[in-house]
């Protein structure tokens, strides 16, 4: 029996007093040069403008000393997109004030950690994070989803004089603005003369303010609904995972799984299937001499909310694991777990459901075939399997309890959901905060560690030497900065051994339970292949492209059930992921993985089916 | 299952809800104390008092055998399954701050 019924462990004040960060810059001789640097506290903003770096950045951090208040030793500073350029352009600088700790996490800067060793404000602690890791889109939609009425300006950002004064410059120096915005600005400088510094700082402080209302606004929002201040967290499944720890999660159910289970429930951690099974919907052949082309009427689904979904209605891994060699299902017919096994699909069927990884000179590839193979894979999954054909014989494994210990938070956020209006910030954050928390079990157990060496003298290089040649194979950058080097090299995260209990532990990691919702996932999908009802084109993870309407009780807005996305008129499925679509409606929608939007914008349906 | 297979019946006692066999071979004593319904039998092996295990019949030709955190399930008197459970730390749950 779980035990729902724990104290839970909340905040018990909101914290409010941040700063919000935005650096400017421009391309001089191809390299990005910052010429503004502003930072806002929600009463008083800090600024600093010019072309030399040094001082740029000097002079901004002088400033941002002085919000330190009596009551306080740590700054929080945000910037949207701290991990692009903001945060390297900071971080050299930020080097002869104290101690400096980057963390980077999947190859991006995630934070700046410096403990201040100048007179005066010894042993306090600036934290620069990346507030686009919480709230992954960009700042001009993020006003419009918190409707903030500042709203976010616009800037001629191909402009490269930063001393320029004059008429607004032309329209072609603007990026994202429309003409009618353009004329609006044209009308308002019909008189005034247009200086690049005090507009550019208008700018930053505009973009400043709003994200720092932004940011009180969402933090009010998850206090309010979860008592869990966002300060605490990184990236928004980090927050995800305090919610649940701090409020969802039973006690004495989840188990750090690390080392070799760790490594053998990770094989069958795979995504969703994504395959093409009918490339085009065109009838009349493509020799015919017929004018009239007949196109099959097609219709494309999305489940709606397929993780969140499994996570409420399937039984999860919990509880610690038994390791186990032979066949379990002999002994235990219900056997519940991860399995290595070795696999038969049947001879022929039209949409295989089980998937492989398959070692390629391109790196691992994931791919649903027929044959036989031997491979880590769910129980769930193997007995959904079996239904198709399938047969297996259980080598070895992991045994677990089955538990419900998602279906409260996503309960909780599919109700915040429904009250809260389609385009109210809420709405969306709960969607992202359902989505969020299961991959966060499946993280990896390396870590990747930054090192700040001194580069100054003949000892510095020496040390420098050893740390290259101890660590050799695991470095994977090496950043100068003119007196420092940043050593950039990958870890397993810290394993301690506790004798008393005999267990190692470290990372809370659980990659059965991120396993076991993919998986639960794809047999959902299941349902929609080898489906004598309706002929399928595509599948996505969590959508399908078929040729007659679902029956009605499956499609509607509850969880699980099916949305219709689009009627198609023409369709061509070149690849995973690679597509071209003609809706009803006449709209066409293209997607080619691996492509920007710019390059995909200049394409049109005749291009892919043309190929 | 049987106590005879472990060697000679040297004394029976009967308890309030066991058989105590005490049984020797060639080489080691064993104190077999067999429930009534005679499917589970707690085996030690007398002067290594922390080596024992217990043996469950599962069914006229099966029986698991339970060593410390080790499962054996033998199968006509051939291994079957191995199982062991591991030990791991539970994730921490948050409390106020």
């Amino acid at each position: 029996m779980l035990n729902h019924s724990e104290d839970f462990g909340v905040c018990s004040s909101l914290i409010t007093d941040f700063v919000t960060f935005d650096i400017e810059s421009i391309v001089i001789n191809n390299n990005i040069t910052s010429y503004l640097i502003i930072a806002y506290n929600g009463t008083n903003y800090i600024e600093s403008f010019g072309l030399n770096q040094n001082e740029l950045f000097t002079n901004f951090i002088n400033q941002l000393l002085t919000f330190f208040t009596n009551d306080s030793n740590i700054i929080t500073v945000y910037a949207h997109n701290l991990s692009g350029f903001d945060g390297i352009l900071l971080l050299k600088h930020l080097l002869s004030y104290g101690k400096v700790k980057p963390l980077l996490f999947n190859g991006k800067l995630m934070s700046i950690k410096l403990k201040l060793n100048v007179e005066g404000h010894k042993n306090k602690t600036i934290i620069f994070k990346d507030s686009y890791q919480l709230l992954p889109l960009s700042l001009r939609k993020l006003c419009e989803a918190f409707n903030i009425q500042i709203g976010k300006g616009y800037f001629p950002f191909l402009l490269n004089d930063i001393f320029y004064k004059g008429v607004l410059p032309k329209l072609e120096y603007w990026t994202g603005i429309t003409l009618k915005e353009y004329e609006l600005f044209l009308k308002e400088y019909a008189n005034i003369t247009w200086n690049f510094r005090d507009e550019s700082i208008k700018y930053c402080k505009l973009d400043c303010k709003c994200l720092f209302e932004i940011l009180v606004h969402f933090n009010e929002l998850i206090f309010k609904h979860f008592r869990v201040n966002i300060d605490y967290s990184l990236t928004l499944p980090a927050l995800a995972m305090r919610i649940y720890k701090s409020q969802f999660m039973p006690k004495n159910t989840i188990y750090q799984l690390l080392g070799n289970i760790e490594r053998d429930i990770r094989e069958s951690y795979t995504g969703g299937a994504v395959d093409v099974y009918i490339p085009h919907n065109r009838i009349t052949p493509w020799l015919s001499s017929n004018i009239n082309i007949n196109y099959e009427k097609i219709k494309c689904y999305d489940v709606n909310s397929l993780y969140p979904t499994v996570m409420s209605t399937k039984s999860m891994p919990i509880g610690k694991p038994i390791a186990f060699q032979g066949d379990i299902r002999v002994v235990e017919q219900d056997a519940f777990g991860f399995f290595y096994c070795e696999i038969t699909s049947p001879a022929n069927l039209l949409h295989p459901i089980l998937q492989r990884k398959i070692n390629t000179v391109n790196g691992i590839r994931t791919i649903a075939g027929l044959g036989s193979w031997s491979a880590w894979i769910t129980s769930s999954e193997m007995d959904n399997a079996m239904k198709f054909g399938y047969t297996f014989k259980i080598i070895k494994g992991y045994q677990f309890d089955k538990g419900d210990i998602f279906s409260k938070m996503v309960n909780k956020c599919y109700n915040l959901r429904l009250q809260y209006p389609k385009g109210h910030p809420m709405n969306n954050i709960a969607k992202l905060l359902m989505n969020s928390l299961y991959g966060k079990f499946g993280m990896k157990e390396e870590i990747t560690i930054i090192e700040v060496l001194n580069n100054l003298n003949d000892i510095d290089k020496e040390i420098i030497s050893n740390k290259l040649e101890l660590y050799n194979n695991n470095i994977t950058d090496i950043i100068n900065l003119v007196d420092h080097i940043l050593l950039i090299r990958k870890s397993f995260s810290y394993l301690a051994y506790n004798k008393k209990e005999d267990i190692f532990h470290g990372t809370e990691v659980n990659v059965a339970i991120a396993s076991a919702i993919t998986a639960e996932a794809r047999i959902h999908m299941s349902l929609f292949k080898n489906n004598p009802d309706f002929k399928l084109y595509y599948s996505d993870t969590d959508s399908v492209v078929i040729n007659k309407p679902l029956p009605e009780s499956m499609v509607g807005n509850n969880l699980g059930q099916l949305k219709l996305e689009y009627t198609i008129k023409k369709a061509v499925f070149l690849a995973p992921k690679v597509y071209a679509l003609i809706t009803n409606e006449g709209k066409e929608i293209i997607k080619v993985k691996g492509l920007s939007h710019k390059v995909i914008s200049k394409l049109n349906f005749l291009d892919l089916e043309a190929l | 299952m049987n106590p005879e297979d472990y060697g000679v019946i040297r004394n029976k006692q009967l308890h309030h809800n066991y058989t105590r066999y005490i049984v020797s071979d060639n080489k080691r004593i064993y104190e077999i104390d067999m429930s009534l319904d005679k499917l589970t039998n707690k085996v030690t092996i007398l002067g290594l008092s922390d080596f024992n295990w217990t043996d469950t019949k599962l069914s006229d030709d099966s029986f698991k055998r339970q060593i410390g955190k080790t499962t054996i399930t033998f199968l006509d008197s051939d291994i079957i399954l191995i199982e062991k459970q591991l030990n791991a730390k539970s994730f921490r749950r948050l409390r106020s701050m």
